[in-house]
């Protein structure tokens, strides 16, 4: 089973994201990078395929230098090889641009089973696994919390709005990972010592066969990043008794917050 | 050229989700702001007599793809229907909810369409020619303002973030002819257990902390059913041992960013509001008045939670039924 | 539960990531590759990443520095700004006297304001380059030994993925036995391992005790316009208030450029008064008029806190073991007059490498020919320099007015004094009973807008401090009874103020109405100020799980 994981590098979650002086990125240089833990999802149900049935499991990013850390990392947690599209053009890409690159550098390889996170967590876009399933005209499943591997057949339970749905699709298939998947695994330290001499390619647009200028007109375009507006301090809830507090909240939250 | 906005009304065994107001909502709007017209498209089986009632939202024009091969979500057969009905319309915007089958939905569509796509958006307008969307990234730490071009624009909207406003006009329903090729992949079957949404997937969390004084969560559960909500703890609550660690929200535990969050008998110490402040609305129940959490919510109610909580479940049972 | 462990041999062994093990590690690689030996050499650290755990001024004097990388500068060195004057201020409740003459060695023109979190990640992107395998995330859970129990043959990394219970999940990943014909121990301050061969191997016999200060430190982001740059001197140290007169320690505050400055305060750990709490110190020193002007405006971009071994000379341990070296802050480098202590740890990390490159050389890794490094050392500008503040912070230490006499003396006779070595206490017998003192009202109020003015848990917050909630606590009370029946009668509880990540409460049970000690070990900053200054010595502080702790960039 020949399994290709893609894989993003991100700021960690704790991170302190500011926004550039441009006002439409975010500083880099004091930024904890991390994959992207949908991601780590990914690697690990890989990793546990791959010793269930065999094969080998290959780490697909699209990044900067900086993300062979992330490539690395999931190297020493067991994979096998690695392969990172790193080209100037390839960083002001939208989601779809992306997952062209993405595709471009899978046709060029051995794949059964492509598994990505639902998401990457910075951009939050939940567009990029489907979409390289649709260029690589394959099935897919997202939200994956639970998958049984069959023969030439995979079995995907997906999380929906209160509950799950069983879906099957035949192999090469592409899933996206849901939480819950599974408990990633730690990169022991023997795997880092032997994740320094696994391989792992560097390849440019031209390499996977794309050309720069097809990415320098994204359709979507950041125009500027700003803070959430910050709350500044709760409506109290003033009444006489409890009931009466309830009743005048649960108005609120439909009416004017509208959340229910 | 007449511009259309195509609204993709999601339905589940034969209901409209909540969801599917607000985007037919919401496309009305956008179909304003470009002066042209809204179309939406209801995707199942034997959904031609529920179509109508999203004329009540403001679609003139409804097309019903019915058919036995619709009858349960499978990314494929929708994604065909939708790319016929798109190539057929040459809408100018597409929309549609940002539910577990949206999100599948346009991810794929965009892709086959080779169409920009603003995904979870919270806010969207139509501006100088282009759709201009709104959405949290970074676990909802910024929010980015991003431009889309080339036609269509898609967007999906963040579920109980638009306003379902009701615009009554006549509807006329259209059936659209089908020719759906079976999907690679299979529906098995559904599994529909409620109460069990991973907090930082859910839409609404209802935490409870140090004041809950023991492991009995009745309380709090009632609310959450009541809700759909999942149950979140501070990380008191999951010290002591009353909730397990897979329900900690903080710094420590899970970020959430729900759009409505409940906490019960928390202080609202950093490190918990460092896991929630992202959500989009915080409701605040403490005894102790001075609470920290006060200041870093929405609506706050000061009063015993064991006595104000049912009550709130009791008011939410109301609104539903009625 | 019997766990097989995998082990792993090197030539050499560093056990942490600071300025001590990579100045030594890159300095190691340098000598084998002129002598053309190939060694494999490890360095392992706790911390995600190299700098994750490092806090300090900091103030970089440039000696050892030049001396392994002559062309720093040209190797990108991340050097904040260049101090281009120094200013010493005594500060009373309301007023700040700018003193007119300066230490000799608090004169720091010209050397560098660095942040050692950024250094050490620059380090070791150098010694990485020269061939050493840099192990982040991977701390050392206990010392291995061999030859009888004689000889360190290594260090045993910490088991990752156990429960709270202490039982395997299904992520469970067993501890390496990482075995080296030598083993570097720089792990910092109050080192968890380093204890525990201090205690076996009796390193300190015959020394001084060894002291401490915690320091707390925050990197704040000024406006535009404010103060500070306009005052312009980038080097201010400042003494006095908010601390009664007994009790040593004082603030900082260093320029980094770009509108950023460092500002921090240190206490020495002898203190007396069971209800001192740091954290408030630092909140106090904030306030006072003078510092709230410079500060002005500004935003705290992180904070962190970290324990200093402040004795000097006489405290430094044996400096050798069989099949082990001790270096840096783990072994006492410091200069406590100078307040610096980095270029010493690199220093004493580059004589480590010497050595064992000479014992690797002849083929004679014995006690005898590791003990050279003491020789070396003392032969080096490090005895030098060391010597002469060798009484600095045991006088200090010493009441008012006697403190002020050993000063005067040590100034005039080369830092001998009136008592050569002059004797002190360790910081965990300082305490006097809580009714000795007078209890503060309340717990101080110090507003805090959580921007400028933080409070403790927001700080914690600040640190990116991490730890999986589901695993053991790796603070370990001995007799958590002891706690409520003697600490909090006796000294009302110290561990909840001296702590400056608000790890130890002490709350009153729902049930019963009892008090007890409840931990937050997610909370900890990694400070040790906790191993050092309970007064039962009652805390053992380990490494949590490796790669968690404290994420920092800036400090």
């Amino acid at each position: 089973m020949e399994i290709v994981v893609l894989l993003k590098q991100v700021p960690s979650t704790e991170s302190l994201v500011t926004i550039a002086e441009d006002g439409a990125t975010i500083k880099t240089e004091d930024v904890n990078w991390i994959i992207s833990p949908y991601d780590e999802f990914a690697v690990e149900e890989a990793l546990r395929i791959r010793e269930a049935v065999g094969g080998s499991v290959t780490i697909l990013s699209v990044g900067p230098d900086k993300a062979t850390e992330a490539i690395r990392t999931a190297l020493a947690m067991g994979a096998d090889k690695g392969v990172l599209v790193n080209d100037p053009a390839a960083v002001e890409c939208d989601g779809l641009g992306t997952a062209r690159i993405l595709a471009a550098a899978l046709k060029q390889m051995p794949y059964d089973l492509v598994i990505a996170g639902q998401r990457a967590v910075d951009d939050e876009n939940f567009q990029v696994g489907p979409a390289v399933a649709e260029f690589l005209d394959i099935p897919c499943i997202t939200l994956v919390i639970k998958e049984e591997m069959g023969d030439g057949v995979i079995r995907c339970h997906r999380t929906m709005e209160g509950g799950t749905a069983v879906l099957e699709a035949p192999l090469p298939m592409l899933f996206t990972t849901q939480r819950g998947l599974n408990e990633p695994r730690y990169a022991s330290l023997p795997g880092v010592m032997k994740a320094k001499r696994k391989p792992l390619e560097n390849k440019t647009l031209a390499d996977i066969g794309l050309a720069a200028a097809d990415f320098s007109q994204p359709l979507v375009r950041v125009t500027a990043l700003k803070p959430p507006p910050q709350r500044s301090g709760g409506r109290m809830i003033e009444a006489d008794d409890a009931q009466t507090k309830a009743a005048e909240l649960v108005k609120l939250l439909h009416e004017e917050a509208k959340v229910i | 050229m007449a511009q259309t906005v195509l609204a993709i009304a999601e339905q589940a065994a034969g209901a409209f989700r909540k969801v599917a107001y607000e985007t037919i909502s919401t496309g009305r709007k956008l179909a304003a702001e470009l002066g042209g017209s809204l179309t939406a498209l209801v995707l199942g089986s034997g959904v031609q007599e529920i179509a109508g009632q999203l004329a009540e939202y403001g679609a003139e024009r409804i097309l019903v793809a019915d058919d036995g091969a619709l009858a349960e979500y499978t990314t494929e057969a929708y994604c065909q229907v939708c790319a016929a009905a798109i190539a057929d319309l040459a809408p100018a915007v597409v929309l549609m909810g940002a539910s577990s089958q949206g999100k599948d939905l346009a991810a794929r569509l965009s892709a086959r369409l080779n169409a920009a796509l603003a995904t979870d958006c919270v806010a969207l307008k139509w501006q100088e020619g282009a759709l201009q969307a709104t959405r949290p990234i970074y676990g909802g730490k910024i929010l980015a303002e991003v431009t889309l071009a080339g036609q269509p624009q898609m967007a999906t909207i963040r579920p109980h973030t638009f306003e379902a406003g009701r615009a009554s006009v006549q509807g006329t329903v259209e059936k659209i002819d089908l020719a759906v090729t079976p999907d690679r992949v299979k529906f098995i079957e559904k599994r529909m257990e409620s109460g069990k949404v991973d907090i930082t997937e859910a839409d609404i969390v209802v935490s409870g902390g140090r004041g809950m004084g023991g492991d009995d969560y009745t309380v709090i559960e009632a609310l959450a059913e009541q809700l759909g909500a999942a149950v979140g703890a501070s990380r008191s609550a999951v010290d002591e041992g009353w909730r397990p660690f897979s329900d900690q929200v903080g710094q420590t535990g899970k970020v959430v960013s729900p759009n409505l969050y409940v906490a019960c008998g928390i202080s609202g110490a950093i490190q918990h509001l460092a896991g929630m402040s992202s959500s989009k609305v915080i409701v605040a129940v403490n005894k102790d008045p001075d609470a920290p959490i006060f200041a870093r919510c929405d609506y706050g109610i000061v009063g015993d939670l064991f006595e104000v909580v049912p009550h709130i479940t009791e008011a939410v049972r109301k609104l539903k039924a009625g | 539960m019997t766990t097989t462990h995998e082990s792993i041999a090197f030539d050499v062994l560093f056990v942490g990531g600071g300025p001590a093990c990579l100045a030594g590690a890159i300095r190691l690689m340098q000598l084998a590759r002129q002598k053309g030996l190939d060694l494999e050499v490890a360095l392992i650290e706790k911390g995600a990443d190299i700098g994750a755990h490092i806090i300090s001024g900091a103030i970089l004097n440039p000696t050892a520095l030049k001396e392994l990388l002559p062309d720093y500068l040209e190797r990108g060195c991340p050097i904040e700004a260049q101090v281009n004057a120094d200013a010493f201020y005594f500060l009373t409740r309301k007023k700040a006297l700018r003193l007119p003459f300066i230490p000799a060695p608090m004169r720091n023109r010209g050397a560098y304001v660095i942040s050692l979190s950024r250094f050490t990640r620059w380090l070791s992107k150098i010694a990485e380059n020269l061939g050493v395998n840099i192990f982040t995330g991977f701390a050392g859970s206990e010392v291995l030994y061999g030859n009888g129990a004689a000889r360190i043959v290594g260090v045993r990394t910490g088991d990752k993925g156990l429960d709270k219970a202490g039982a395997p999940k299904s992520n469970f990943e067993a501890g390496i036995d990482l075995h080296a014909k030598v083993t570097v121990f720089g792990e910092g301050a109050r080192g968890s391992l380093m204890k525990t061969i201090g205690n076996r191997l009796n390193l300190y016999a015959g020394r001084q005790p060894e002291v401490f200060e915690t320091g707390i430190k925050e990197v704040i982001q000024l406006p535009t316009e404010n103060m500070f740059e306009d005052f312009g001197v980038n080097d201010i140290h400042l003494m006095g208030y908010p601390l009664d007169i007994e009790t040593p320690g004082g603030g900082f505050i260093y320029g980094m450029g770009q509108g950023r400055m460092a500002i921090g305060y240190l206490v020495a750990l002898g203190y007396k008064n069971p209800w001192l709490d740091p954290y408030e110190l630092f909140l106090a020193f904030k306030q006072h008029p003078f510092v709230a002007h410079l500060i002005a405006g500004g935003r705290v971009l992180e904070q962190g806190a970290r324990t200093v071994s402040a004795g000097g000379y006489y405290t430094v341990p044996r400096l050798y073991a069989d099949g082990a070296l001790f270096v840096g802050a783990a072994a006492a480098m410091h200069n406590p007059p100078a307040l610096k202590g980095i270029h010493l740890a690199m220093k004493s990390g580059m004589l480590a490498a010497e050595t064992i490159v000479d014992a690797l050389e002849k083929q004679d890794i014995t006690t005898r020919s590791l003990s050279a490094y003491r020789r070396r050392v003392d032969d080096s500008w490090v005895k030098t320099e060391m010597f002469a503040g060798r009484n600095f912070a045991q006088a200090l230490a010493a009441g008012v007015p006697l403190k002020f006499i050993h000063l005067a003396v040590q100034q005039l006779t080369g830092g001998r004094g009136l008592r050569d070595p002059l004797p002190t206490h360790s910081d965990h017998t300082t305490l006097r009973p809580a009714k000795s003192r007078p209890a503060p009202a309340a717990k101080a109020t110090v507003a805090c807008d959580n921007t400028l003015m933080v409070d403790k848990l927001t700080g914690v917050y600040l640190s990116k401090t991490k730890h999986r909630e589901d695993q053991p606590s790796h603070i370990q009370v001995h007799d958590p009874q002891l706690c409520i029946d003697r600490c909090l009668p006796t000294y009302g509880s110290p561990c909840t103020r001296f702590c400056p990540g608000e790890v130890y409460e002490i709350v009153t049970g729902e049930k019963d109405a009892q008090p007890y000690l409840k931990l937050n070990p997610s909370n900890c900053l990694h400070c040790k100020t906790c191993d050092i200054k309970d007064p039962f010595e009652n805390v053992t502080w380990t490494c949590p799980e490796g790669g968690e702790g404290p994420g920092y960039k800036l400090l």
